[in-house]
């Protein structure tokens, strides 16, 4: 063939003619999931462990201006949420979310025998595991497979907005899709060589070789939820102004799917680096604002639309850091921490538990009095509807 | 032996088959190919990437750091990623490179499964040398002398385990990880193996040493014995245990052979494993030597690791990035980087390889290396990736060109496709294929086919 004749049919080949017979439902052909609640749960996570100290400020306590002379946030720059605890300055955003009752603070989140490394930290959190255990899949990977019933042929009720798939979104049986762009996935997938090698996969001979129908069904499954992921995006106009930052970028997409009412019940994103050991002031502070002001925008997104009531929006990071400032004006690794919650259904706004107890510390680090399973168990069982206990095998 | 069954042991017995190692291997038997690899991998060349000085140097910058001078600090750790990406390049150019193929296959289980990250390079250095010292040698003193390499001794926290406040990460791992397996022993066995490491620790050379003064030399009762054990005590006592054999060969089996475990096979090699005194080249040239290692059922049946795949298509077509650091782009891209296992379990393997994003790399990374030939695929690769151009590399495929033009088939396809892909092809695939054959001189012809065969699922597999 001439490479002028291959354009012609590459030209003919785009299209429909990917998803395989054996694939396509009556009309649709993307089969609905069994468990769906209509809910969302968007996932940010703030890589590299974020001060939740000078993130939620501890204002009337002796003890944190004690231990931070130079990092201390002073009293009369917080933003006074209650009569011990404020947020960062820079977070003005957020003090408006709090204030409509939209938002959830819980303090002192953390597990047993805290890991202060980075990486295992970070894999604790994502497969909720034991601080001593090693699973190989996520917690959200294990909702993805709880929801599926027979062959689950799509990726995309589980969407990461990255450029590649974390481990807390890789199920035993289903994996989300990772889409940085969901145009850019797409221009893939729909290439004529993908489509026509997809297109294949229905043939017996695969069937005796797991691995290789494995493969294949990767491949149409990509396809597929690239396609979907791409007919749902840019439908609906923002009805926010989002800053100029990655995690802004992030959710504006996120909100653009939401607004197409996309079948997908979790979303991930992640922003960082949060790991401030030396000049942290700076640096978390820009960090903290862009977080603020990209939630804001989201979340006023979401309400133009009319979504806020169905979505989540949940924030964590794999730790907290040490109580006291280190002598390069940053913190080290600690332990416990803040979480917070978002959304318009709220089950209690505001501050869900006591403030971190600086008297008592673990080696220098906050101690955990809310074990992070139990607030992926209430996301899990109250908010998404689903039987916790076999996902997060406790 | 046949080609398909060449290529099936070049595989597994390393990084995947060269022209060179075809022309060699085909037409002989079974036992001479394989005495050859084995012998072939007789030959150990350390890694020598970093200099002993580094470690009088990052002393002498801590103490600069602690003096005040807080901008070393930051240097230093970059210059130690530095050095760890060299010693990564280092060994993936002698997974491609090296005639002693089934040594660095091997080494790269070991490094799977006493999974260790170590920032100091003179450290991961010395690691991976012990890995691939010992690779094919004898289990029993591989375990002694990972278990006395600083890095262990850093990451599992021996170093911390002392008399007054026994530290039990490495005991727990040592049992659970790299010997008898989960549930064949107590929390009491971990706990009492402990003590019985305590003391363990290094020198500012970074060798071995008791400090006795931190050792805990009571009675210890381990595993049904009782005795004033020591850490060497526990792990012959482990050693003695003939669930230890059977738990490695398994792990070897699966890596080797099939991810699906045949236990009769398993049971039989775990004798013999036990008996030959946990010998691992005896235990190897038995798997290959079997006829079962040669049935259809194994031959294709596994994911290639991102490194299998990396170093596999680097060996075949003899690529070369100008911009080495491709290489641990592309590593981190397919989600296995070597020195970064994901934790101390290794890593999960097998379909966890491949998602959509991994799978949609691999398909388009073909396309992105060989950019330059001529061909009918459309540049599959993600626009993130294609953007950069150092993903541009040279390859030199005269022996290939040579081999597919000296072949007796009568279609060229089939002789490329025979070289390529290690299960049978099906019908339909055969048509798309034919779909984008390129017409033109033989070289193009066969680039085109070639570069189709590496785009497909069929590929991922060996």
């Amino acid at each position: 063939m001439k490479r002028r004749n291959f354009l012609q049919l590459s030209a003919l080949a785009s299209g429909s003619i990917l998803i395989p017979q054996f694939l396509k439902g009556s009309q649709h052909f993307l089969p609905k999931r069994t468990q769906s609640n209509g809910k969302t749960l968007v996932v940010i996570q703030l890589s590299g462990g974020n001060d939740g100290l000078n993130t939620i400020v501890p204002y009337r306590n002796d003890d944190y201006y004690r231990l931070r002379p130079r990092l201390g946030i002073p009293q009369n720059e917080v933003l006074k949420l209650t009569d011990e605890l404020g947020l960062n300055p820079m977070m003005t955003g957020l003090r408006q979310l709090y204030d409509n009752g939209e938002m959830s603070i819980i303090n002192n989140v953390g597990y047993p025998n805290p890991n202060r490394s980075h990486f295992r930290s970070m894999e604790i959190w994502q497969t909720g595991s034991d601080a001593n255990e090693y699973l190989s899949s996520g917690w959200l990977g294990r909702y993805l497979d709880a929801t599926c019933s027979g062959s689950c042929t799509t990726m995309h009720h589980g969407i990461e907005v990255d450029s590649q798939l974390s481990l807390a979104m890789k199920g035993e049986k289903v994996k989300g899709i990772a889409v940085q762009n969901p145009k850019q996935l797409h221009q893939v997938t729909k290439h004529d060589f993908y489509q026509d090698v997809a297109q294949t996969a229905h043939h017996d001979h695969h069937h005796d070789h797991e691995n290789l129908a494995y493969l294949y069904k990767t491949m149409i499954e990509t396809a597929n939820s690239a396609e979907y992921i791409h007919s749902k995006s840019r439908v609906y106009p923002n009805k926010a102004t989002y800053p100029q930052n990655k995690l802004a970028r992030s959710l504006k997409t996120i909100a653009q799917l939401i607004a197409a009412d996309i079948d997908t019940s979790v979303f991930y994103v992640s922003f960082g680096s949060f790991d401030t050991h030396a000049n942290q002031k700076n640096q978390q502070n820009r960090l903290l604002k862009n977080y603020s002001e990209a939630v804001t925008a989201f979340v006023k997104d979401l309400k133009a639309y009319r979504k806020l009531d169905e979505v989540m929006i949940f924030t964590f990071s794999e730790f907290g850091r040490r109580v006291a400032e280190n002598a390069s004006g940053g913190t080290d690794h600690g332990a416990a921490n803040n979480v917070f919650l978002m959304g318009g259904q709220l089950e209690k706004a505001g501050f869900y538990n006591a403030p971190p107890n600086l008297k008592k510390l673990d080696q220098g680090d906050l101690m955990y009095d809310v074990d992070f399973r139990d607030v992926y168990a209430n996301l899990l069982g109250g908010w998404l509807g689903v039987n916790a206990k076999n996902i997060l095998k406790k | 032996m046949q080609q398909r069954t060449i290529q099936h042991l070049l595989w597994r017995a390393g990084f995947g088959p060269t022209i060179q190692q075809l022309k060699k291997y085909q037409g002989q038997s079974r036992q001479k190919v394989v005495r050859d690899l084995l012998q072939q991998s007789n030959r150990y060349e350390a890694i020598d990437e970093i200099p002993k000085q580094l470690l009088d140097q990052m002393r002498m910058a801590k103490d600069q750091m602690m003096h005040g001078m807080m901008s070393s600090k930051k240097e230093l750790r970059e210059l130690s990623k530095q050095r760890n990406r060299a010693i990564n390049l280092n060994w993936l150019g002698k997974m491609v490179n090296s005639s002693a193929q089934l040594r660095e296959k091997m080494a790269l289980f070991w490094h799977d499964h006493f999974a260790c990250k170590e920032k100091n390079a003179y450290f991961t250095q010395l690691q991976i040398n012990t890995l691939r010292k010992y690779a094919l040698g004898n289990f029993g003193e591989l375990l002694m002398a990972v278990a006395k390499d600083p890095a262990m001794l850093k990451f599992l926290n021996n170093r911390q385990n002392k008399k007054a406040s026994p530290n039990e990460n490495f005991a727990r791992e040592l049992l659970e990880l790299f010997t008898l397996g989960i549930g064949n022993y107590t929390e009491k066995d971990i706990k009492e193996a402990a003590r019985a490491f305590t003391g363990w620790n290094f020198d500012k050379e970074g060798k071995f040493v008791i400090r006795q003064f931190q050792h805990d030399d009571g009675r210890k009762t381990f595993m049904g014995r009782s005795g004033n054990f020591g850490g060497e005590d526990i792990i012959m006592i482990l050693l003695d245990n003939q669930q230890t054999a059977y738990y490695i060969t398994k792990k070897i089996y699966q890596y080797l052979v099939n991810e699906e475990a045949d236990e009769r096979i398993i049971q039989q090699l775990t004798k013999h494993f036990y008996q030959s005194n946990y010998n691992i080249s005896s235990l190897i040239e038995k798997i290959f030597m079997a006829d079962w290692f040669y049935t259809s059922k194994n031959i294709g049946s596994q994911i290639k690791s991102p490194i299998i795949y990396l170093a596999g298509l680097q060996r075949l077509f003899q690529i070369n990035f100008p911009n080495p650091s491709a290489l641990l782009r592309l590593q981190k891209a397919l989600g296995q980087q070597l020195l970064e296992p994901p934790n101390v379990a290794g890593w999960t393997g097998g379909k966890a390889w491949i998602d959509s994003t991994t799978l949609t790399y691999r398909l388009g990374i073909p396309s992105l290396i060989f950019q330059e030939a001529s061909t009918n695929i459309p540049n599959m690769a993600p626009r993130r990736m294609n953007k950069q151009e150092r993903f541009q590399a040279t390859f030199d495929a005269r022996d290939y060109y040579q081999w597919l033009t000296k072949s007796s088939k009568t279609d060229m396809t089939d002789s490329i496709a025979q070289l390529l892909i290690q299960v049978d092809i099906g019908q339909e695939q055969k048509q798309v294929l034919d779909k984008y054959r390129l017409d033109g001189s033989t070289q193009t012809r066969i680039n085109g086919y070639t570069l189709t065969l590496l785009s497909m699922p069929e590929y991922q597999l060996c």
